[in-house]
């Protein structure tokens, strides 16, 4: 796990050079996750969309080392989810021309840059929650117990008073350790939000 | 209850624990002692505001979960065993119904003995506190409703298990589904008794969703399975705005999450706007849409489209793909004889277009109201004319533009047009109509993005796939002459786009033919065929027909369709463009008059590029001002058109270098020849950029360039640039042959000529400018007259008088006629008579013409 986090505006200044393989590889672990969501979404199969993520990040790669992003001109958003978009468009023209052959309709359109965006958005935001959580649970000075009922309650969406059953401890108990959790996935969300530079459109 | 003064001090606040427990427990979980929590909060802000950090804090842990969850997965489940569960004060008898949201119950009300339904709902389907109170909100409002279709929803609570449930009025007797299922098994499908109970029926399940709507109540998930059918025949709506928010998941979002059976048949009732995210676009139009699909499926045993599949190609289908016209599949089925198993009813013409308005992609076209919706029903059912209207082959042309002004993967659409269209013979005719629309909107899109004449950069590969269509058509027509008509529209738009003039003909001439000869009724089809073909004779320069087709299309869309208004002010607009064609400048303006005045009433809701519209109209009078001499008026509106260009951010496109063009050409007239100049200039470095050098338009702006050298007096240059300006306009690729742009140019070189002292030259050039305007106008068009007074002119210069005064004089009695005696090019023959006749010696003769110039000479 990277210790320090840098922003993503950091983390595309390094990439244009070629020999920094650790800034390839935050950018990497940053935005596989939310591609290959995204991907899902659109109902692509894992396999397909595991393909189409790791075309759009080398296309990606390609293209900004081209020069060919302007950060004033569109958010990073924009720019991966149109490249993403004809990776996809690519897959279902190639899945079209099977689809001709059986006699179904051989027409096929891609959801439209709202819905993407939007998609996206929720995708990130889950990556950054999947992620804080798991920083929680690696870093922090928590005990085991305390993240185990934490787990419990997000996780497994169990109620608190099964959890206290459970671990058998008191009820009290359980909600002093879900809000010492969530004191510190507060401040490390805060952390990641800033480094993936996250803001959600209204 | 406790008084309200039992809980006053901060001394009894509630601790961390009793808080957390108050918020998270159902409210008909409460022990009494709990509602003391709630008499607190009312009056204790700080622990307000503590309940509001503990809310807070649930919904990060709901968070977190649904962020580790798989996008499959639905939450919950019900215990198989509805015997395990007990809900106070009922008891449970039997299991009616059970699905992904929940299981139905039947169940006896213990306090008053009646039959009751429960539906129970999945446990952990409120993701937050929010959504159950959501949840409590909207069984207040359906509680509200009273409607004898309506099923009463009297009461709501947690089971022993923690799940809730609502308790309803229970109906004996089918869903909707089943019971339509019976009728068309049962009756005969060409009995139009049949159709009529059919559609009665639905005007009481419109009457109920009317209700509801009135008080604020959208159902938001109307099917049939949701319409119960009592023994005596008569609908009972169920879960009013109850469905919805009892998903687990958010009502759009669950697309992409709950992929099971029961989902899939709820979406094929789902309005194109509920599979986008947002859940505000959501109105009762939602609703008109979802009884669209149910009354489409109450006729014809059928639903409007594919729901079968993946999930993105259902989502696509229900906001993309066009149903399938509904009165098809009693043809079908009357073709292949599968009547006894489809059993789709028979119906008519008017109820197609209702059933068809209703499932309008755009909720805006759609009926505004399920009162709306129900009248039209209850017209036809009186045998009264109905309000829907039929979309056209024009409305889809224009939808599709519309719908593809973002950019599209030209790739995909070579790729899916290239492949072919499936040989339509073997299908039935609603695909045959569905293929037929789908090929019109991918030829639009295909032009749309690869115009030649729009500077999108030709695809030599499109021709090649018109082409191929064309000899498919010829040779395998499609069975409907409809469905071929549309087609070879489409195709001879393109063709027409791409400059293929007899192929366009061709391709019009038979559209229009298939469309005459099989209906006697006009139509929007028949009056688009009839403007298309107008204009590819406008391109023709074959202009007294176009104007006979675009007044045909004109006169028929007024009198038959007057609500197509964008489409009629095209006509009026192409009625203009062709009258200053033929050389009738009033007519002209009053038809660009009448266009632009339409344009600017439009809706801006309905027509988005209402402001371009009206620039490109008021660039159009403008052009007609210009030609009838008003060069100063002219200059305003274009002006105008280049600002409203402008402030669209198209300032640098090819319509706003035309504008400069139009714009230059005035302050010609009105000798600011440094403007002048310098906007030509940008006019030919725009449309060169644009449109590259081989283009009629920048042949254009050459030629003024070369006007503007002419001006100025550098001789060399003009003849130069104008050469240059012929020498592209006589390319056929360009510009058809003997097109009057030609002898525009001619002239203008022969003007060159004669102020370079060669007469003999010149005289070649007029002559041959003179043939090609005669040839391409008529003998008595106007601008023949100002080819006739330049080849006049210039035989007095090499003394053959008597040719010269044969030509001048006719010029001029031509020129008065149609300009009158104040327009420059009539002042202009009123000189050439003055020199004619000092020539000649006769100063008598010469002083008449003299005095009829105009004082301001």
């Amino acid at each position: 796990m990277a210790t320090t986090l840098q922003t993503t505006t950091a983390l595309l200044e390094g990439l244009f050079d070629p020999g920094n393989q650790a800034v390839w590889e935050e950018f990497h672990s940053r935005y596989r996750p939310i591609i290959l969501a995204v991907a899902r979404r659109l109902g692509l199969s894992e396999q397909d969309a595991a393909d189409v993520t790791q075309e759009t990040l080398i296309k990606f790669l390609q293209e900004y080392r081209a020069g060919k992003y302007d950060r004033n001109r569109g958010r990073l958003r924009t720019w991966i989810v149109s490249i993403a978009k004809y990776r996809v468009a690519d897959l279902y023209r190639a899945k079209a021309r099977h689809r001709e052959r059986r006699g179904e309709s051989a027409f096929e359109e891609i959801p439209d840059e709202d819905r993407l965006s939007r998609i996206w958005d929720e995708e990130c935001r889950h990556e950054i929650l999947r992620r804080g959580f798991e920083e929680l649970r690696e870093t922090t000075n928590l005990d085991a117990r305390t993240i185990s009922v934490f787990k419990r309650l997000s996780i497994d969406q169990l109620k608190p008073a099964d959890v206290a059953k459970e671990q058998g401890m008191s009820l009290d108990a359980v909600y002093k350790a879900k809000r010492r959790c969530l004191e510190q996935l507060r401040t490390i969300l805060h952390r990641l939000n800033q480094a993936y530079e996250f803001q959600e459109d209204a | 209850m406790s008084s309200r003064s039992s809980i006053s001090s901060t001394s009894n606040c509630p601790s961390d624990t009793e808080l957390e427990a108050y918020l998270e427990d159902l409210p008909e979980e409460r022990p009494d002692d709990v509602s003391v929590v709630s008499q607190h909060l009312s009056q204790c802000a700080r622990c307000r505001e503590r309940a509001e950090e503990i809310r807070n804090d649930n919904e990060l842990v709901a968070a977190v979960g649904n962020a580790h969850a798989r996008p499959t997965v639905v939450a919950g489940s019900v215990s198989s065993d509805f015997s395990s569960l007990s809900i106070p004060g009922y008891e449970i008898q039997s299991e009616i119904q059970r699905g992904g949201q929940g299981i139905v119950l039947r169940a006896i009300q213990r306090a008053t003995k009646r039959t009751v339904a429960l539906k129970v709902l999945l446990r952990g389907a409120f993701a937050s506190v929010r959504q159950q109170q959501r949840f409590e909100r909207e069984i207040d409002l359906a509680a509200g409703l009273q409607h004898p279709n309506i099923v009463t929803v009297f009461d709501s609570g947690a089971a022993s298990d923690g799940s809730h449930y609502y308790a309803m009025e229970y109906i004996e007797g089918v869903s909707l589904g089943q019971y339509m299922q019976a009728k068309h098994n049962s009756q005969t499908s060409d009995n139009p008794g049949s159709v009529n109970e059919a559609l009665k029926l639905f005007s009481k399940i419109c009457d109920a969703v009317h209700y509801a709507h009135q008080r604020g109540v959208i159902h938001r998930d109307l099917k049939p399975s949701n319409i119960r059918i009592d023994r005596n025949g008569e609908p009972h709506i169920l879960d009013f705005g109850l469905a919805k928010v009892a998903d687990p998941t958010e009502a759009a979002d669950a697309s992409f999450r709950t992929l099971t059976g029961e989902f899939m048949g709820t979406l094929a009732y789902a309005s194109p706007e509920q599979t986008k995210i947002d859940p505000h676009l959501i109105d009762v139009r939602t609703d008109v849409y979802s009884l669209g699909v149910i009354l489409y499926e109450m006729l014809t045993n059928h639903l409007p489209y594919r729901v079968k599949g993946p999930m993105a190609e259902v989502l696509k289908s229900i906001a993309e793909v066009d149903p399938e016209p509904p009165s098809s599949w009693y043809r079908r089925s009357v073709r292949e004889k599968t009547q006894s198993i489809d059993a789709p009813f028979k119906i008519n013409n008017e109820i197609e277009t209702i059933v068809l308005k209703s499932l309008t992609k755009e909720k805006e076209r759609r009926y505004q109201s399920i009162e709306h919706f129900r009248q039209d029903v209850e017209h036809y059912l009186k045998g009264e004319p109905i309000d829907a209207k039929r979309d056209s082959t024009w409305y889809v042309f224009q939808k599709t533009v519309r719908r593809h002004k973002t950019r599209f993967s030209m790739l995909i659409l070579f790729a899916v047009m290239a492949m072919g269209y499936p040989v339509l013979h073997s299908r039935g005719l609603a695909q045959e109509l569905d293929t037929a629309n789908r090929y019109v909107a991918d030829v639009i899109r295909l032009v749309e993005h690869s115009n030649p004449a729009k500077g999108k950069g030709a695809n030599p590969g499109a021709i090649t796939i018109l082409d191929e269509h064309s000899v498919r058509l010829d040779t395998d027509p499609p069975r409907h002459p409809r469905h071929e008509a549309i087609q070879r529209i489409a195709l001879g738009y393109a063709y027409k786009e791409y400059r293929r003039f007899d192929e366009a003909e061709r391709e019009l001439q038979i559209a229009q033919q298939l469309l005459e000869e099989n209906t006697e009724e006009p139509s929007q089809d028949l009056a688009d065929a009839l403007n298309k073909l107008g204009d590819v004779y406008w391109f023709k320069s074959r202009y007294a027909e176009a104007e006979s087709l675009y007044q045909r299309s004109l006169e028929m869309l007024e009198n038959h369709f007057p609500d197509s208004k964008e489409a009629i002010s095209e006509n009026i607009n192409d009625m203009a463009a062709v009258k200053l064609r033929l050389g009738d400048l009033d007519a002209s303006e009053m038809f660009y008059r009448r266009a632009l005045q339409m344009r600017r009433d439009l809706e801006f809701v309905d027509f988005p590029d209402k402001e371009q519209l009206i620039a490109e109209s008021t660039n159009n009078l403008a052009t007609c001002l210009l030609s009838k001499g008003k060069h100063a008026d002219a200059a305003n509106l274009y002006r105008e058109s280049l600002d409203l260009y402008r402030a669209l951010d198209l300032g640098e496109e090819p319509q706003s270098a035309w504008v400069m063009t139009g714009l230059a050409e005035s302050l010609m007239y009105l000798e600011q020849f440094e403007e002048a100049e310098r906007l030509h200039q940008e006019a030919f470095e725009i449309k060169q950029r644009a449109l590259g050098r081989e283009n009629e338009s920048v042949a254009q702006s050459l030629h003024f360039l070369a006007e503007a050298r002419y001006m100025h007096g550098d001789l060399e240059a003009a003849q130069a640039v104008c050469s240059e300006a012929l020498a592209l306009r006589k390319n056929e690729k360009i510009l058809p042959l003997g097109h009057p742009s030609i002898a525009e140019s001619l002239s203008l070189q022969g003007r060159i000529l004669a102020a370079m002292e060669k007469h003999e030259d010149a005289r070649t050039v007029f002559g041959e400018a003179l043939a090609v305007v005669r040839a391409a106008l008529s003998d008595d068009h106007y601008l023949t007259a100002e080819a006739e007074g330049e080849l006049g002119e210039c035989l007095v210069t090499l003394k053959e008088y008597e040719k010269a005064e044969a030509l001048l004089k006719k010029s001029l009695d031509r020129l008065r006629n149609v300009l009158g005696d104040e327009h420059p090019s009539t002042q202009q023959a009123f000189k050439r008579m003055e020199g004619l006749y000092q020539a000649l010696g006769k100063p008598d003769e010469a002083a008449r013409y003299a005095n009829l110039l105009s004082k301001r000479e």
